[in-house]
């Protein structure tokens, strides 16, 4: 049993893994380096690093020209990819490599009292940092908040060195500081992992002297039906755009009981631009309205004489800056649940609720219930307002250039109905219930603030690994100092 | 011997069941936090959209508190403050609004500024109406205003948004009560009853005639959640690719490859001694301006709204076509008879711009009127051979 583990084991445990892995690494990290001459840093990330298969465009190692002569690009624009394992694999396999090196090669040297004490002592302590990195953003029973900053810093980083570190040392002696900085290589690649899949950013927009509870991503869209009660509540059911897009591939209507009406997905353009059109040049386009009659104008005898057209734009490319958001629109087609009959088919675009907001949204019965429907950013409402008492943009005397901005806000939750007042300037986020608040921009004319929200479920880890690794490394070096010491001194 | 293989192999056999334990337990632990971390947002989500909470009142003086503002009042909300100045023809609103904090202590130098108002009556003729000029309070600045809004004066700080705007309407602007309700509205007032309503104004003279002055504070748009505002991303519509146009150069005609900075391209004719200039370009702007533009630059009055209407009926100097399966707006100007030699001839071609921005392409040929008059089936040649790219 032992000697088969160890036979399966030890393929992965090769050291020359190890090395093959880092040079496909190395190999890896210089064509992402170089791909950013095309693209921007987040379209890079998703497509070398945050996946399992990179494509490499072969023409990043070469001048344009050269690539054109060589054919690397083609006259319609094509470029020749490669396949090459992408940062998922690598890192996956990384990790695999150091666990079973660990399995193999590194002996646990504690018996009977010292081993069950060491196990224990692990268990706690790894527990505890586990709790700190998890509740920092996460609600976790029975606190009702995530924790802070701070304190989760202190629980976990506490639970390490009080808790942990005499543990480890009882299980591997004077190996213990190898162990701990492989340790805290695995965090910070198990890190990059939890980010990459749950990383979430969004901006929140506050006007001067008012209020707000959500966030947008400018990277998603989703269609909402709003019902508002009698009471002024709004209820919202949210289709989000990763389904339109699959409901248009399969050719599949979307149909869920928690949907009014059945939603048939005709276009999704993933950015567009809106004209106006006369029904001859509405003709020529791929699709067209028939309902919603908040873009449609319509003569005496009910004919359409104007409606909005969308046609779809190329998709702005990496980091182009906030002009590059991509206006996402679609033409739906709403489907009467019961007797299966289409009810028209609506244009809804980010465009208009973006840029009007909610009245832009069109009214449409399903059953007993009125909803305003539209595609618009996606949102996240949060189960705090936030207050904006004031946005500074101070200028260098006599000129335009920007010197600060700074936002005084105020948060208003159940913990606070008083309010609770934080500054937010560039460089200096507020961190809240497991997210962060960046100063981002500002409204035309000052008008109030753009904050930029990101929330990140492993934002401890970096900060945890470092200190492991640095911790693993003082005993290594510490380990060997004494243990020449004690040489030199026989 | 025996024994100690045994105690070694026993020995190892614990080593290896820790060693696959804590290797386990880090493999647990990031998988906890892979799932924590949620892949969610692919589902239709259903919620409840949170109440905005109440704001209390000590919050909102939190922004003074600050020493930004030369505020000592702790009012909240949103304050207006308007006169409105009736004068013959016209009506002038001198309106500034916004929080109260920063209003309130503006409100005896608006009420100064606005009786410091006169107006130089118009000139007899023009149509430029009258002139209003004032004493500027110190530390406000004015900017120019553009259409109706006569000027923009920036109250203190422009940092915090405070403006005092000056519009000029026409005589059908409204009557008093109406402007106050609907201004009492947007400054959150729910209460606007007839009694209500005439407890925010108050006489006052400006330029020795009887005004109105009007002070409405309401709770603002502060805790009303459907008054938060859209969400206006910075720059909703992304820059449009630009069209570019390319066509064969006329036979006959020379390129000129420095065509000038408004010019995308530019072909010369010398006949006789004569040089007539076929130029493309792309610009912005009214159309009816830019064919007024040309007309003057053959000597030709100008045409409004409806003699454009009626040459798109005459057919005779401006024509529709379609070239390419694109619509274009055909213009054929020729300049008066009593010119003489200097007597000049546009031929034009103008089509809105593809990509959705707010230009259009501009193909003009214009030189003296006979050279431009025989070349005309170069122009027209020219026309079929355009193709726009996107």
């Amino acid at each position: 049993m032992l000697d088969m583990t160890r036979t399966i084991l030890k393929p992965f445990a090769s050291l020359r893994i190890t090395i093959v892995l880092f040079v496909l690494s190395l190999f890896l990290i210089l064509a992402g380096t170089l791909a950013q001459v095309d693209y921007g840093i987040w379209t890079v990330m998703e497509r070398y690093f945050r996946t399992w298969v990179a494509w490499i465009e072969l023409q990043v190692f070469v001048p344009n020209e050269w690539a054109m002569r060589w054919g690397l690009i083609k006259e319609n624009g094509d470029v020749v990819k490669w396949p090459f394992p992408g940062g998922y694999i690598l890192g996956g396999a990384m990790v695999i490599n150091l666990l079973s090196a660990h399995a193999i090669r590194f002996k646990l040297v504690a018996k009977g009292r010292e081993l069950m004490l060491g196990i224990i002592g692990s268990v706690i302590g790894l527990g505890l940092m586990i709790f700190a990195v998890v509740a920092s953003t996460k609600i976790i029973w029975p606190l009702h908040a995530p924790i802070q900053f701070g304190p989760a810093i202190f629980i976990s980083l506490g639970a390490f060195i009080v808790v942990l570190l005499y543990p480890s040392y009882l299980l591997y002696g004077r190996r213990t500081g190898i162990v701990l900085m492989h340790a805290g290589i695995v965090l910070l690649l198990v890190n990059e992992l939890v980010t990459g899949l749950g990383a979430y950013e969004g901006r929140m927009e506050i006007r001067q002297k008012s209020v707000n509870n959500f966030t947008y991503n400018l990277e998603e869209s989703e269609i909402a039906f709003i019902e508002t009660t009698t009471t002024g509540n709004q209820k919202v059911i949210a289709v989000p755009e990763s389904m339109l897009e699959r409901s248009l591939a399969s050719g599949n209507a979307i149909s869920d009981e928690r949907l009014p009406f059945d939603l048939k997905v005709n276009r999704f353009y993933k950015n567009s631009v809106l004209q106006v059109a006369t029904p001859e040049e509405a003709a020529t386009q791929k699709d067209q309205a028939d309902a919603g009659e908040v873009r449609l104008s319509r003569d005496s005898n009910g004919t359409i004489v104007k409606q909005y057209v969308a046609q779809e734009r190329s998709v702005g490319a990496g980091v182009d800056g906030e002009a590059g958001a991509d206006l996402s629109s679609a033409y739906v087609t709403l489907i009467d649940k019961k007797s299966q009959k289409p009810m028209g088919t609506f244009l809804v675009s980010v465009y208009f609720t973006a840029t009007i907001g909610q009245e832009s949204m069109d009214f449409v019965d399903g059953g007993n219930t009125r909803y305003q429907m539209g595609l618009r950013f996606a949102r996240e409402y949060k189960p705090y307002t936030m207050y904006l008492a004031e946005f500074r943009h101070d200028k260098f005397l006599g000129t335009e250039k920007a010197r600060n901005f700074s936002s005084e806000v105020v948060l208003i939750d159940e913990d606070h109905p008083q309010g609770r007042e934080a500054l937010i300037r560039m460089n200096e986020p507020l961190r809240y219930r497991g997210e962060t608040f960046f100063q981002s921009a500002f409204l035309p004319n000052d008008a109030g603030t753009v904050l930029q929200v990101v929330r990140n479920p492993g934002y401890l880890m970096p900060y945890i690994a470092c200190v492991v690794v640095m911790f693993g490394m003082v005993m290594h070096f510490i380990g060997h100092l004494s243990r020449f010491f004690k040489k030199v001194v026989q | 011997m025996n024994e100690s293989v045994v105690n070694r192999k026993q020995r190892g056999l614990l080593d290896m069941k820790a060693q696959a334990m804590s290797a386990a337990l880090l493999v647990v632990a990031s998988l906890v936090l892979i799932t924590t971390a949620g892949c969610g947002g692919e589902d239709i989500r259903t919620y409840d959209v949170p109440q905005i909470a109440k704001v209390p009142d000590a919050a909102k003086t939190g922004g003074a508190s600050t020493g930004a503002t030369n505020t000592n009042s702790s009012t909240t909300g949103t304050r207006l403050l308007a006169a409105i100045v009736p004068r013959p023809q016209e009506v002038w609103h001198f309106k500034m609004m916004g929080p109260s904090a920063f209003v309130s202590p503006q409100a005896d130098a608006f009420i100064k500024f606005a009786e410091s108002v006169k107006f130089k009556p118009a000139a007899p003729g023009s149509e430029e109406g009258s002139q209003p000029s004032w004493d500027l309070p110190s530390g406000w600045t004015q900017r120019a205003g553009s259409g109706m809004r006569f000027a923009t004066i920036i109250v203190g700080e422009s940092a915090h948004g405070l403006e005092l705007t000056v519009f000029r309407f026409g005589p059908e602007s409204g009557d008093i009560k109406s402007n106050v309700r609907r201004w009492a509205g947007q400054a959150g007032v729910t209460d606007l009853s007839d009694a209500a309503l005439a407890d925010m104004t108050r006489p006052l003279i400006v330029d020795d005639q009887s005004a109105t002055l009007v002070d409405v504070t309401g709770p603002g748009s502060g805790g009303d959640p459907s008054m938060a505002g859209p969400v206006r991303p910075q720059q909703p519509q992304p820059p449009a690719k630009p069209e570019r146009l390319a066509a064969a150069a006329p036979e006959g005609f020379t390129a000129d490859p420095n065509p000038g900075q408004f010019l995308i391209s530019k072909y010369d004719i010398t006949k006789d001694g004569k040089t007539a200039s076929l130029t493309v370009s792309s610009a912005g702007g009214a159309v009816a301006a830019n064919l007024n533009r040309w007309r003057e630059q053959v000597g030709l009055e100008t045409w409004d709204q409806e003699s454009i209407l009626k040459a798109l009926n005459d057919k005779n100097e401006l024509n529709e076509a379609e070239i390419n399966g694109r619509g274009f707006l055909i213009v054929d100007l020729t300049g008066p008879e009593s010119l003489g030699d200097g007597r000049e001839k546009i031929l034009g071609a103008l089509t809105p711009d593809g990509s959705g921005n707010e230009r259009a392409w501009f193909i003009k040929f214009r030189g003296p009127a006979d050279l431009v008059a025989s070349q005309k089936p170069a122009f027209e040649a020219f026309l079929k051979s355009i193709r726009f790219e996107n």
